[in-house]
């Protein structure tokens, strides 16, 4: 298949598809962003294959098992997303659609259009929004084109390809290709380069160093600053300047995060094809905002299952999402109970954690 | 106690590598307190942020999660730190507070000049390249596993075994995956005691290439990959590697029974 052929697929299964999936996870009174259905899509996907993943990886099935569930799971989801974002007239460009109106405390008939279709979009956009988007559009062109050397690949690349070329999940070694005692070491329970090789092999057979270096990190990206758009409109809401301000200064920051090898600028602009990236800048700023939004402020529009799908997401990223992602929660989880005094939330926000807390005893039974 | 206060203070000054970006953080941090502490998402951002660091630094808790996720890596622990957003959270007030779009536009300019100031823009870092391999590896080592497999192809040779350094063996199963190695990245999973031996080898300042052959041989690697000078090239050649070709500085050898 061309190359361009596979790109297209590629678009298909890491955009269109969580983008569709994503609309099942809001209640059907809802009328969810497309930037909404884009990140709950990637929640139910990276959850989804830490479900899928760890089981056939024990028993040790091969990865053509994987790939055909993965894609009939997903494709039903996104099928089914289709449908109701279709019902709920989601795919019209001229029509407004309007917030859930209990959580902004008007009623349905007096809501203002807040999140309009394309072309309102389009007209009420501020300058500095496009500039923004100019900005994070080069970015896009950089990590697209150029190349960033990483030895760290020799594990997470190369289990990727690794397991694509022998048709297995994580039982022969990425570093010499030789049968292994994987399921006894911990980046076994965080199976990121194993979604990498799903993918590269839903992609017409993409060689999977190609989807790392060139497919994943433009998409990442754009999740990226999807939920700095999503936490740009919490914080200035119904100020689009001060929107676009927000997203083209995250935009610059991130660009110049070279000062340190470490920080999360340079994790996102370097290397977002590795779990540990996109736990650092995609996956703990949506957990932040998630938080912010059910634990904080209580909102309706999200549910706890999002919550619960992003901790699992974490275990599947790295083995430090096990630790990182239930701590944040955790953190939230003590706010959110010196703020509300809710005991019941308090239990929720546990139960959110319990994929994290699960995996975490395994973590460390492994390393001991 | 004390030990792990210093860990924690030298951790954070690893991650920030004494950028003008830590100081930005605090600037950020108090401007917010000062002028919007009022505003609920700013109490939300700064509350969880105190948190965060007070997680950080209090010796029991970072004790804690070093014991959870190691030493070296507690830099990951500052990730729930936001950072960016916090910065750009108050810039963004700062320029709220203008009226007119032209007055935003040149804040956001000097705004600007102060982030790029602070910290180092990525292209001028060296952190990108241009590669003419669709796997962006390092091309050499797209031409040494090109190479291995034309002559490998060449006499019917079906399990390509590897040996080389260790920046070659962190990118070659990247590149081609059909290729096996004697060890991994430092050393990693090392398939026998001979190729461990080999690892070692390679490593030294002045390496054996006599001893390197010998055990690259006694692993059962039948492809030796090595920055070898020509003058001891014999000494390879004496257990059975034959040179088949050079990439750069690497001479690449067979091992002639195949």
């Amino acid at each position: 298949m061309a190359f361009a052929g596979k790109g297209l697929l590629a678009l298909i299964w890491l955009l269109l598809v969580p983008a569709f999936a994503g609309a099942l996870f809001f209640r059907k009174d809802e009328t969810p962003t497309w930037i909404d259905c884009l990140l709950a899509g990637y929640l139910f996907l990276f959850s989804l294959s830490e479900l899928l993943i760890l089981p056939m990886m024990y028993f040790r099935l091969p990865l053509h098992v994987l790939v055909v569930s993965y894609g009939v799971l997903t494709g039903i989801c996104a099928l089914a997303g289709a449908v109701r974002l279709a019902r709920s007239g989601r795919f019209s460009l001229q029509r407004p659609c309007a917030g859930r109106a209990a959580d902004i405390g008007q009623s349905r008939q007096t809501v203002q259009p807040s999140r309009p279709g394309l072309i309102g979009l389009l007209r009420g956009s501020s300058p500095f929004l496009w500039a923004a988007l100019a900005v994070i559009a080069c970015q896009l062109a950089i990590v697209f084109l150029a190349a960033h050397f990483d030895a760290d690949d020799a594990l997470y690349v190369a289990a990727g390809t690794t397991a694509t070329e022998t048709d297995s999940i994580f039982y022969i070694d990425a570093y010499t290709g030789t049968p292994d005692r994987w399921l006894s070491n911990r980046y076994a329970l965080s199976p990121f380069p194993i979604f990498l090789a799903v993918i590269s092999r839903l992609c017409g057979g993409l060689h999977a160093a190609v989807t790392a270096h060139t497919i994943f990190p433009p998409i990442f990206l754009i999740c990226v600053y999807s939920v700095m758009y999503r936490l740009a409109q919490k914080w200035f809401e119904g100020d689009r300047d001060a929107q676009g301000i927000f997203l083209f200064l995250t935009a610059m920051l991130s660009w110049f995060s070279a000062y340190s090898v470490y920080n999360t600028g340079s994790f996102q602009m370097l290397r977002l094809w590795q779990g540990k990236a996109v736990l650092a800048a995609f996956l703990l700023p949506l957990i932040y905002y998630l938080s912010v939004s059910i634990i904080l402020e209580r909102q309706t529009r999200y549910s706890w299952a999002l919550l619960f799908m992003a901790n699992l997401a974490g275990c599947l990223l790295t083995s430090m999402g096990i630790i990182l992602t239930p701590l944040m929660t955790g953190l939230f989880l003590l706010l959110g109970l010196l703020r509300h005094r809710s005991v019941k939330q308090l239990f929720a926000g546990i139960a959110c954690c319990l994929p994290s807390l699960v995996l975490g005893a395994v973590y460390l039974f492994l390393m001991m | 106690m004390k030990a792990a206060i210093d860990w924690s203070i030298y951790i954070w000054r690893l991650y920030w590598n004494d950028s003008c970006f830590q100081y930005l953080l605090p600037a950020a941090v108090l401007y917010l307190l000062i002028f919007h502490r009022k505003k609920r998402s700013v109490r939300q951002v700064l509350a969880f942020s105190a948190l965060v660091l007070f997680v950080y630094l209090f010796p029991p808790t970072s004790k804690l999660i070093c014991f959870c996720i190691g030493d070296n890596v507690y830099w990951r622990v500052l990730w729930l730190l936001p950072t960016i957003p916090v910065i750009a959270l108050a810039a963004t007030e700062l320029l709220r507070g203008r009226r007119s779009r032209l007055a935003r536009a040149a804040l956001l300019l000097l705004c600007c000049g102060v982030i790029a100031i602070s910290g180092r823009d990525m292209l001028s870092s060296g952190s990108y390249t241009r590669t003419v391999n669709r796997q962006k590896v390092p091309d050499p080592i797209a031409h040494i596993c090109n190479r291995i497999q034309e002559e490998a192809q060449a006499d019917g040779i079906r399990e390509i075994c590897m040996v080389s350094d260790e920046y070659v063996a962190s990118y070659v199963r990247v590149y081609d995956p059909s290729i096996t190695q004697a060890y991994g990245r430092w050393g990693r999973n090392a398939i026998n005691r001979a190729a461990r031996r080999v690892f070692h080898l390679m490593r030294q300042e002045e390496p054996n290439y006599r001893k390197i052959a010998k055990y690259a041989r006694r692993a059962g690697c039948n492809f030796l990959v090595i920055s070898v000078p020509k003058k001891k090239v014999r000494k390879i050649k004496r257990f059975g590697y034959v040179k088949i070709g050079d990439v750069g500085s690497y001479s690449i050898f067979q091992l002639e029974e195949n």
